[in-house]
C-alpha cells in the first residue's frame, strides 16, 4: 500500500487492502499475502499511548518489511508453537488481530488509523 | 468449607511437585496471603511517574493500588478502593493529579498515600490462561528455548540457541530467597566481543559505546562483552536482559503478563533499538513470547487433569555444585532455578 507523496491514504484502498488479506489467510497463502507488502510499508498494532509516533513506545506489533517477512517465515517453520498447530486455545492469532485494528505508518508522516485502537481489546480477546 | 492447610512440604518434593499447586483455589488464596500481601513483590520503577502529581495504576496480587508522586518528591503507594463504599476511585490508567475523587459520593484524597534505568516505553498487558507460577519456574529454565523458540532461532540465525544448548558455558544458579538467573556471561566471555549480547556490534550504537567508555573507563570493555541479567526475581519481576516483565496474578488458572522495555538515561540511540527489539519478541504477538505462553496455557490445561499428580523437577539435580559465592549451580538447561523457586515457596507457605 502507497499513498502519492503529500496525500492521506485513500481509505477505499486500505478497505481493498484488507479484504483480499483475509482472504488469502483463510487459504493460508501467506506468500501472496506477503507480496501485497511494499518495501516502506510498516504494519504498526499499537497497544494505546501515543498514536503518533511508534518507534518510541510499546506496541503489539511493529513490523518493517524485513519483520514481516521474519514473522512468516517463522509460520513457514511449522514450529511456531501459537499458530502452528492451530492453537485450540482461544488467543488471538496474529492476522486476524490485525483486522482489528490496524495503523499504517507512512515514511512522510502521513498516518492512517482505521479502528480505535484499545489495549483493552487484547485482555478481552 | 473447612480451611484445612494443604500439607505443603508434602506437596513439593526436591524433585517434584504436586499438580494441584497449580489449579486449586484455596491454594491460590493462600498465596495471596503468603507471598503477594506479605513479602516484598515488584509493583512498579520510580521512572513511570516522574514528576510530581503523576500516578500510574498497578497490581498488587488482585489489589488495585496506585503509585503516585507527591509534592514532597516521594513515591507513594495507595490502595485504589474508597474508604466509604470500597468503590475504586481511580479509573485512568495514569495521569497527573493532586488527589482523586471517588465518583460515587465525592469522597477525596490525597495523592500521597537511580540508576540509569527508565521504565518509561509503555507496557503490553498479555492475559495468560495459567497460573502464575509456571511462568515464573520458565523465566530462567535454560532448557526450553531449543524447543520453544526453534523457530525463531532458525529463521533469524539467532545464536541465542546455543547459548541455551548441552554444549553452552552458561549455568543456571539459584540466587537464594526463590530468586534466580541464568548466567551467560561465561559464553559472552569467550566470544569476547562488544555488544554481542545484544546482537550488533560497537559501530551500530557508537553513542552508546562512547558514553559507556567515558563512565566506566577501563572496565567498560568488560561490561559491553558481558552484557545485561538474565534473573528472576521472586515472585513477580523477571528482567531480560533489554526487556522487564510483571506477572500479576489473577486466579489458580489465571494471570497477566507485563512487559516492557528497558530504556537507559541519556542513550536514545540505544533506547530505539531496545524498544524495537522487544517489541518484536513480547505480547501476544511476540515472536518469541507467544510461544511461551502457548506452553503456559498447555502446561494449565495438562495440570488441570489432575492426574498424574506430580511435575518433574529433576534435571541437573545430581551435578549441582557450589559456586564461590556459595550459591548453587547447575548447566544452562538445568532446573536449578526452578528448584530454588520452590524451596523458597515452601518455605513461606508452610511458615507457621
Amino acid at each position: 500500500v502507497t499513498a502519492p507523496a503529500g496525500h492521506d491514504l485513500d481509505l477505499r484502498e486500505i478497505e481493498q487492502f484488507g479484504v483480499p488479506r483475509g482472504a488469502v489467510r483463510r487459504r493460508a497463502r501467506l506468500h501472496a499475502w506477503e507480496a501485497l507488502w511494499t518495501d516502506d510499508a510498516v504494519y504498526w498494532v499499537p497497544a494505546g499511548g501515543d498514536l503518533t509516533e511508534p518507534g518510541g513506545q510499546m506496541s503489539v506489533i511493529h513490523d518493517n518489511r524485513n519483520r514481516v517477512t521474519t514473522r512468516l517465515n517463522q509460520l513457514r517453520t511449522g514450529r511456531r508453537h501459537a499458530q502452528s498447530p492451530p492453537s485450540s486455545l482461544r488467543r488471538v492469532r496474529f492476522l486476524d488481530a490485525l483486522e482489528l485494528e490496524t495503523i499504517i505508518w507512512l515514511p512522510d508522516g502521513h498516518l492512517t488509523q482505521l479502528l480505535d485502537p484499545s489495549a483493552d481489546r487484547w485482555r478481552d480477546a | 468449607m473447612t480451611d484445612l492447610l494443604p500439607d505443603y512440604p508434602g506437596l513439593i518434593e526436591p524433585d517434584r511437585v504436586h499438580g494441584s499447586l497449580y489449579t486449586g483455589p484455596g491454594i491460590f488464596a493462600d498465596e495471596l496471603t503468603r507471598i503477594w500481601y506479605r513479602t516484598w513483590v515488584y509493583a512498579g520503577h520510580a521512572s513511570e511517574v516522574r514528576e510530581p502529581g503523576d500516578y500510574v495504576r498497578k497490581r498488587i496480587g488482585l489489589q488495585d493500588v496506585i503509585m503516585t508522586r507527591g509534592a514532597d518528591g516521594a513515591v507513594h503507594l495507595l490502595l485504589n478502593r474508597c474508604a466509604h463504599r470500597a468503590s475504586l476511585v481511580c479509573a485512568a490508567d495514569r495521569g497527573n493529579a493532586k488527589s482523586f475523587r471517588c465518583p460515587y459520593h465525592g469522597w477525596t484524597y490525597r495523592n500521597t498515600g537511580d540508576g540509569e534505568v527508565e521504565l518509561t516505553a509503555g507496557w503490553l498487558k498479555h492475559r495468560t490462561r495459567a497460573n502464575w507460577k509456571l511462568l515464573a519456574e520458565n523465566e530462567t529454565d535454560g532448557y526450553h528455548p531449543q524447543f520453544v523458540h526453534g523457530s525463531i532461532f532458525s529463521v533469524t540465525q539467532s545464536p541465542i540457541g546455543a547459548l541455551y544448548s548441552d554444549k553452552s558455558t552458561a549455568v543456571t544458579r539459584n540466587l537464594g530467597h526463590g530468586h534466580s538467573e541464568n548466567d551467560l556471561r561465561p559464553e559472552f566471555r569467550r566470544m569476547a566481543e562488544p555488544m554481542r549480547w545484544f546482537g550488533t556490534t560497537p559501530a551500530r550504537v557508537p553513542d552508546y559505546v562512547r558514553a559507556m567508555h567515558e563512565t566506566h573507563g577501563g572496565a567498560a570493555e568488560q561490561i559491553l562483552i558481558e552484557g545485561a541479567p538474565h534473573v528472576m526475581v521472586f515472585p513477580n519481576l523477571f528482567i531480560a536482559e533489554i526487556q522487564v516483565f510483571v506477572i500479576q496474578p489473577v486466579s489458580a488458572g489465571e494471570c497477566v503478563q507485563y512487559s516492557t522495555a528497558v530504556q537507559l538515561k541519556g542513550a536514545p540511540e540505544l533506547n530505539r533499538r531496545m524498544v524495537s527489539q522487544s517489541v518484536g519478541s513480547v505480547g501476544p504477538a511476540g515472536m518469541l513470547l507467544a510461544d511461551d505462553t502457548e506452553m503456559y496455557e498447555r502446561d494449565q490445561r495438562g495440570v488441570a487433569m489432575l492426574k498424574p499428580e506430580w511435575l518433574d523437577l529433576r534435571r541437573g539435580l545430581q551435578r549441582e555444585r557450589i559456586d564461590e559465592r556459595g550459591l548453587k549451580v547447575g548447566t544452562a538447561t538445568d532446573e536449578t532455578g526452578m528448584r530454588g523457586f520452590w524451596s523458597h515457596y515452601l518455605s513461606l507457605m508452610a511458615a507457621a
